[in-house]
């Protein structure tokens, strides 16, 4: 499945605050992110959370799919954690320090923190954690975002030192979204394999697992947060089909769910006018977008690709593809505000029939040309996207056959860079060098496009070493607004998230990166 | 007798050698693998880990070597194991078939409780509003498609009858209780079809028996109406009513994949089709495996007890 | 639903009914059938086209002059239907009329040489040893989704029940007199088997074709329902169907509408194959 929405979804240091670009949303009935209660929290009930998938895996260290992740972000903790407003936080490090050149990090940890099979958290710990996820043996996804990293020693039972090669700006958010910290006897004892285990330290246990069906976790009675959690049990119940996981909510079956296809929301939001339930919305920090493989025919010619941004109607692709539940964005969508620049800077994203033919036949294809669009076929919104960009094409002269594609296929094809051009999401990402690196820096691993442009490169670089907010801020701006301009790929919109939630669970606050840790200080109001 | 039996199973089992070339083919030859969809398209990789990784799950081998190896260990019993999870193959069928036998099992238990008495009624009182009334019910359905009935019915049920709107699968011997509360929806929509071809069939065979010499002659015997239909009519009937229960038993199992896809419920269906979407080889292989093992058996078994019911059968 | 239940091997029907009601059905069966081929072949050439879009999202019937509203895009409901029927009947009709074809082929030749039945028979038994739908979702995941993927995975999965049906009457065919009358007559094998056993058996395969031909329609709309058949731009009914249920709650009539189309669709069909099937069982009597 789609990789890891969860995973990257916070990975920074923006405050785009999901829930303030929500507040754009013409929507009548979403709340705000705190269920705002009298009641004190208190303990007690069973939280059942409906889950489209079941979890592949509980090794966070090796988790690709977006199932796994909310599950693993209840029984594990990192250093440091994404709070609200992408500040980040303490976990299991009460503080730390960074030396003046950048390059030196001590973490002081929390005491009598217990994993959940009994021993007491070390520093050891934390520096065999560090070690596990950068080891080629592992062969973690996430182990290259760790490369920066020189070396990892305790300097005592609680403290930490984390010496950088070089200076690396995404550092605390790729330990708070990627690193977890485990057990290495309880490892060891499993032969490293922690596919269906777990001894993390996080606010619930593992207590049962019937794959395809459910998950149930107990609650921690010995969380080193003071109280927490709230509920006896979280069960994940796996209920793939959409409309089921609406009548469940809708029957009080379950009472928290995350939804992800706008075509649902009328419904939901309808269920919150009539109290039923809580709908939250938020705007993700992952955007669709169109992209071209720049070394195939017509598209090698920078001016067709441009062309082709004069001619979309975004707002008319995020109406209906979208249901108009998100907003149209560039590369860094409006949830990372500290980044984004607004779209009114980019000409090409206002409509202009007559701009993009004058490219077009300066390009050499003045009666246009036609080609494929490759979309995935289980993604809806990017399968609709690409029906109405290639209806829209046609007022250029352009035809685009839309070839709807499994996803498996459409990996396939993607690694093969065997395509003309694709739909589908990207992001996810908070840091802007995350977001761009790969994808756009020549011969980068993600960077399908096969997209190379020396400006490019090297404004990349650039902001990768600069340390001064200031500096990379002017860097990215720049940046953002060339790539807009090269359009190695167009993107169309941001989507708005909706979690769908039961009235009697109180205390409840998203936070984006952190999957649904923060349920660790939700409870019932009458349990 | 015993002689066909036999000679039928050693048909079966060259058979299931060719169920297992194609099942393997078949998921070996879509595009894309394992590793590529569990690292989509945003994971930051390296060429050495992406070797590892290959090698890891055994990708790097040629397709007979993979295929023998996964033989080899079927003629020892074993299953395999879910690349993608771990988990042993067998425990995973175990639970899945479970609730696909149940659905099908439960649509066929109720599919003969309604509709052989309607088919009964119909016949006996042939052209009154009841006979109408099957006939109607029969043709609808026939026409209707099951997953557009179980879509509606989840939606009016979560709003009207939010006790049957359960979506936490138990397994029956668990609770029968709560089994019976989130099956009961289901297995009404498989059995939808079912009941109508046997309203239709039980119709049609009573009608026919009630000519039949015997019956005539009973009743001008002046036995009871009552006794004549129990103990003539309905015994007469049973013949063909029962090859169609049994001929449509192996493609209930078919019906039951798609129906527990409408009810999200954790069946061999969603197992098959998600391990096709992930790639996870083994899974698919040993799972479509069993599926036609059960289909196949189910038919030799059908066959067979023909020859019971029906004595006028002979086997070569 | 008569899906993967195969009508075809239901021996025996409703045996003692006057030849009256059979013309009714043939009637009402045939009136249907040549309705929904008219919506679907002249459908398109009159309403607007399928693919248009409008600022009209989600209009409910009559809303706009859209008698049966729009979808997501705002495109007409009515014209995705009628386009819908007319893909449905495409993929029905070609996958059924190619089954039957080889199917028929396969069944006389096996009926001819001992040694290509014993092959050929076993891999349809492989193929037949597979739930129909299994199979079908097999060979959407390999051929990948589509009109092209529906329509090779349903002939598929009913080549081997044309090659079973046809082979059967054609062996006993093959002992009849005739065949050894034109043998020594110097007639050759081709001809002896696709002039004379052909002629003396396709009754049969009508039967088997025009059963056959509804099933196909609820296949390819379980296969689309479950995402694995024809997908967005393109247009079928299960492709309407499934786009539909996902908006259920909050444009009910997307969901409607294919619903009653693929309802009366099967319906034409069926009654006219119940018939049809009638029809030569009488003669064949």
């Amino acid at each position: 499945m789609k990789i890891t929405r969860w995973l990257v979804a916070g990975l920074a240091s923006l405050l785009p605050m999901s829930l303030a670009a929500c507040g754009t949303s013409s929507s009548p009935s979403q709340s705000t992110g705190t269920v705002a209660s009298a009641n004190t929290p208190h303990a007690g009930g069973t939280l059942t959370i409906g889950m489209k998938g079941d979890a592949l895996t509980l090794d966070p260290m090796l988790t690709t799919d977006e199932y796994s992740k909310p599950v693993e972000s209840l029984l594990y903790n990192s250093l440091v954690k994404m709070g609200p407003n992408q500040k980040i936080e303490p976990d299991l490090a009460k503080s730390w320090s960074v030396s003046s050149n950048g390059l030196v990090y001590t973490f002081n940890l929390h005491r009598n923190v217990q994993f959940h099979h009994g021993s007491q958290m070390t520093a050891a710990d934390v520096v065999y954690s560090f070690n596990r996820i950068m080891s080629t043996q592992l062969a973690s996804p996430w182990g290259s975002f760790f490369q920066p990293v020189k070396s990892v020693q305790a300097l005592n039972n609680d403290t930490v030192q984390v010496t950088l090669s070089q200076p690396d700006a995404p550092f605390l958010p790729v330990v708070a979204s990627f690193l977890v910290i485990m057990d290495p006897t309880f490892v060891n004892q499993h032969g490293g394999n922690l596919q269906r285990v777990e001894d993390g330290t996080g606010p619930y246990i593992l207590s049962q697992w019937i794959p395809n069906q459910s998950i149930t976790l107990v609650r921690n009675p010995h969380y080193f947060v003071h109280g927490e959690p709230y509920f006896n049990k979280v069960v994940f119940q796996i209920i793939p089909s959409t409309t089921a996981r609406i009548a469940a909510l809708q029957s009080g079956q379950i009472q928290f769910a995350e939804f992800l296809d706008p075509k649902h929301y009328g419904q939901l939001e309808a269920m919150a006018s009539a109290h039923k339930i809580v709908a939250e919305k938020y705007l993700s920090s992952n955007y669709h977008m169109f992209g071209f493989n720049t070394q195939w025919g017509p598209f090698k010619h920078q001016k067709v690709r441009l062309a082709f941004s004069y001619a979309l109607n975004r707002p008319q692709i995020l109406a209906s593809a979208g249901f108009n539940e998100g907003m149209v964005t560039g590369i860094l969508t409006p949830a990372l505000s500290r980044w984004a620049i607004p779209t009114s800077q980019y000409p090409s994203y206002t409509q202009n029939i007559a701009t993009a033919k004058r490219l077009l036949a300066e390009a050499g294809y003045p009666h246009g040309f036609s080609f494929n669009i490759m979309a995935p076929s289980s993604f809806p919104v990017d399968l609709s996207s690409a029906v109405i960009i290639a209806n829209q094409l046609q007022a250029i002269g352009v035809t685009a056959h839309v070839v709807p594609t499994e996803w498996g296929t459409y990996v396939n094809n993607w690694v093969k860079r065997s395509f003309e051009s694709f739909t589908g999401e990207n992001g996810d990402w908070t840091d802007p060098d995350l977001a761009m690196y790969a994808a756009l820096h020549t011969g980068g691993s993600t960077n399908a496009f096969q997209f190379s442009n020396s400006q490019v490169d090297q404004l990349l670089q650039q902001g990768r070493q600069s340390q001064a907010f200031q500096q990379r801020y002017q860097t990215y701006a720049q940046l953002q607004k060339v790539v807009v301009q090269q359009s190695p790929m167009l993107y169309t919109f941001a989507s708005y998230n909706l979690f769908g939630i039961s009235p009697t669970v109180k205390g409840y606050v998203h936070v984006s990166g952190s999957a649904f840790s923060t349920l660790q200080s939700a409870w019932f109001s009458n349990p | 007798m015993r002689q066909y039996i036999v000679r039928r199973l050693l048909i079966a089992l060259p058979t299931l050698l060719g169920v297992t070339v194609v099942a393997f083919l078949m998921i070996h030859l879509i595009p894309g693998n394992i590793v590529q969809v569990m690292l989509g398209t945003r994971t930051d990789i390296t060429p050495q880990q992406l070797h590892e990784l290959y090698r890891l799950y055994g990708l790097n081998q040629p397709l007979y070597v993979q295929y023998w190896h996964w033989l080899s260990q079927l003629f020892q019993g074993n299953l395999g194991f879910s690349l993608r999870t771990g988990l042993p193959i067998a425990s995973l069928i175990s639970q899945s078939f479970g609730v696909t036998a149940e659905l099908a099992m439960g649509a066929l238990i109720l599919a003969v409780m309604v509709a052989v008495p309607l088919g009964m009624i119909a016949a006996l009182y042939q052209r009154s509003a009841w006979d109408y009334l099957a006939r109607g019910f029969a043709l609808v359905g026939l026409i209707i498609p099951n997953f557009w009935l179980g879509t509606m019915l989840v939606m009016l049920t979560s709003f009207y009858l939010p006790v049957f709107s359960v979506f936490n699968y138990v397994p029956f011997f668990t609770n029968p209780l709560a089994n019976l509360q989130d099956m009961l929806v289901p297995i009404i929509t498989l059995a939808l079809s079912l009941m109508a071809i046997i309203t239709r069939m039980t119709r049609a065979a009573v009608l026919e028996t009630i000519g039949l010499d015997h019956v005539r002659t009973a009743r001008a015997k002046g036995l009871r109406e009552s006794i004549v239909n129990l103990r003539h009519v309905l015994r007469n009937s049973l013949i063909p009513i029962t090859t169609i229960v049994g001929l449509q038993f192996g493609y209930l199992l078919g019906g039951a994949i798609v129906v527990e896809n409408v009810f999200s419920l954790p069946g061999m269906g969603r197992l098959i089709v998600d391990a096709i979407n992930q790639r996870d080889y083994p899974v698919v292989q040993s799972s479509v495996l069993f599926v036609s093992a059960v289909f196949v058996l189910i038919n030799l078994v059908v066959d067979i007890s023909y020859g019971f019911i029906n004595p006028q059968i002979r086997y070569q | 639903m008569a899906l993967l239940i195969r009508k075809s091997d239901i021996s025996s029907d409703e045996q003692s009914r006057p030849v009256r009601r059979i013309d009714v059905g043939l009637w009402i069966g045939a009136g249907l059938v040549v309705l929904v081929l008219l919506l679907g072949v002249l459908g398109p050439v009159i309403l607007r086209h399928p693919d248009a879009m409008t600022d009209f999202y989600l209009a409910p019937p009559g809303a706009h002059g859209f008698l049966l509203g729009t979808d997501q895009y705002g495109r007409s409901e009515l014209a995705r239907i009628v386009w819908g029927i007319r893909t449905s009947l495409e993929i029905s009709f070609l996958s059924i009329g190619l089954a039957s074809m080889f199917g028929t082929v396969i069944g006389l030749m096996a009926a001819k040489s001992h040694a290509f039945d014993m092959i050929v028979m076993r891999v349809m038994d492989i193929l037949m040893a597979f739930p129909a739908i299994l199979l079908a979702i097999g060979i959407m995941a390999m051929v990948g989704p589509g009109v092209t993927g529906v329509i090779e995975a349903i002939t598929i999965v009913y080549l081997p029940i044309f090659a079973r049906v046809s082979r059967a009457p054609a062996l006993e065919q093959m002992t009849r007199e005739y065949v050894e009358a034109e043998r020594s007559l110097g007639a050759s094998t081709a001809r002896i088997l696709f002039r004379h056993v052909l002629a003396n058996i396709w009754p049969v395969i009508i039967i088997q074709l025009s059963l056959a031909i509804s099933d196909a329609i609820l296949i390819e709309a379980a296969l689309s329902y479950l995402g694995l058949g024809v997908v967005p731009p393109a247009a079928s009914l299960g492709e309407l169907l499934r786009s539909g249920q996902s908006l259920m709650f909050t444009a009910p009539w997307t969901a409607i509408f294919p619903g009653i189309a693929i309802a009366l669709t099967v319906l034409g069909f069926n009654v006219l194959g119940d018939a049809v099937r009638d029809h030569w069982a009488i003669r064949g009597k």
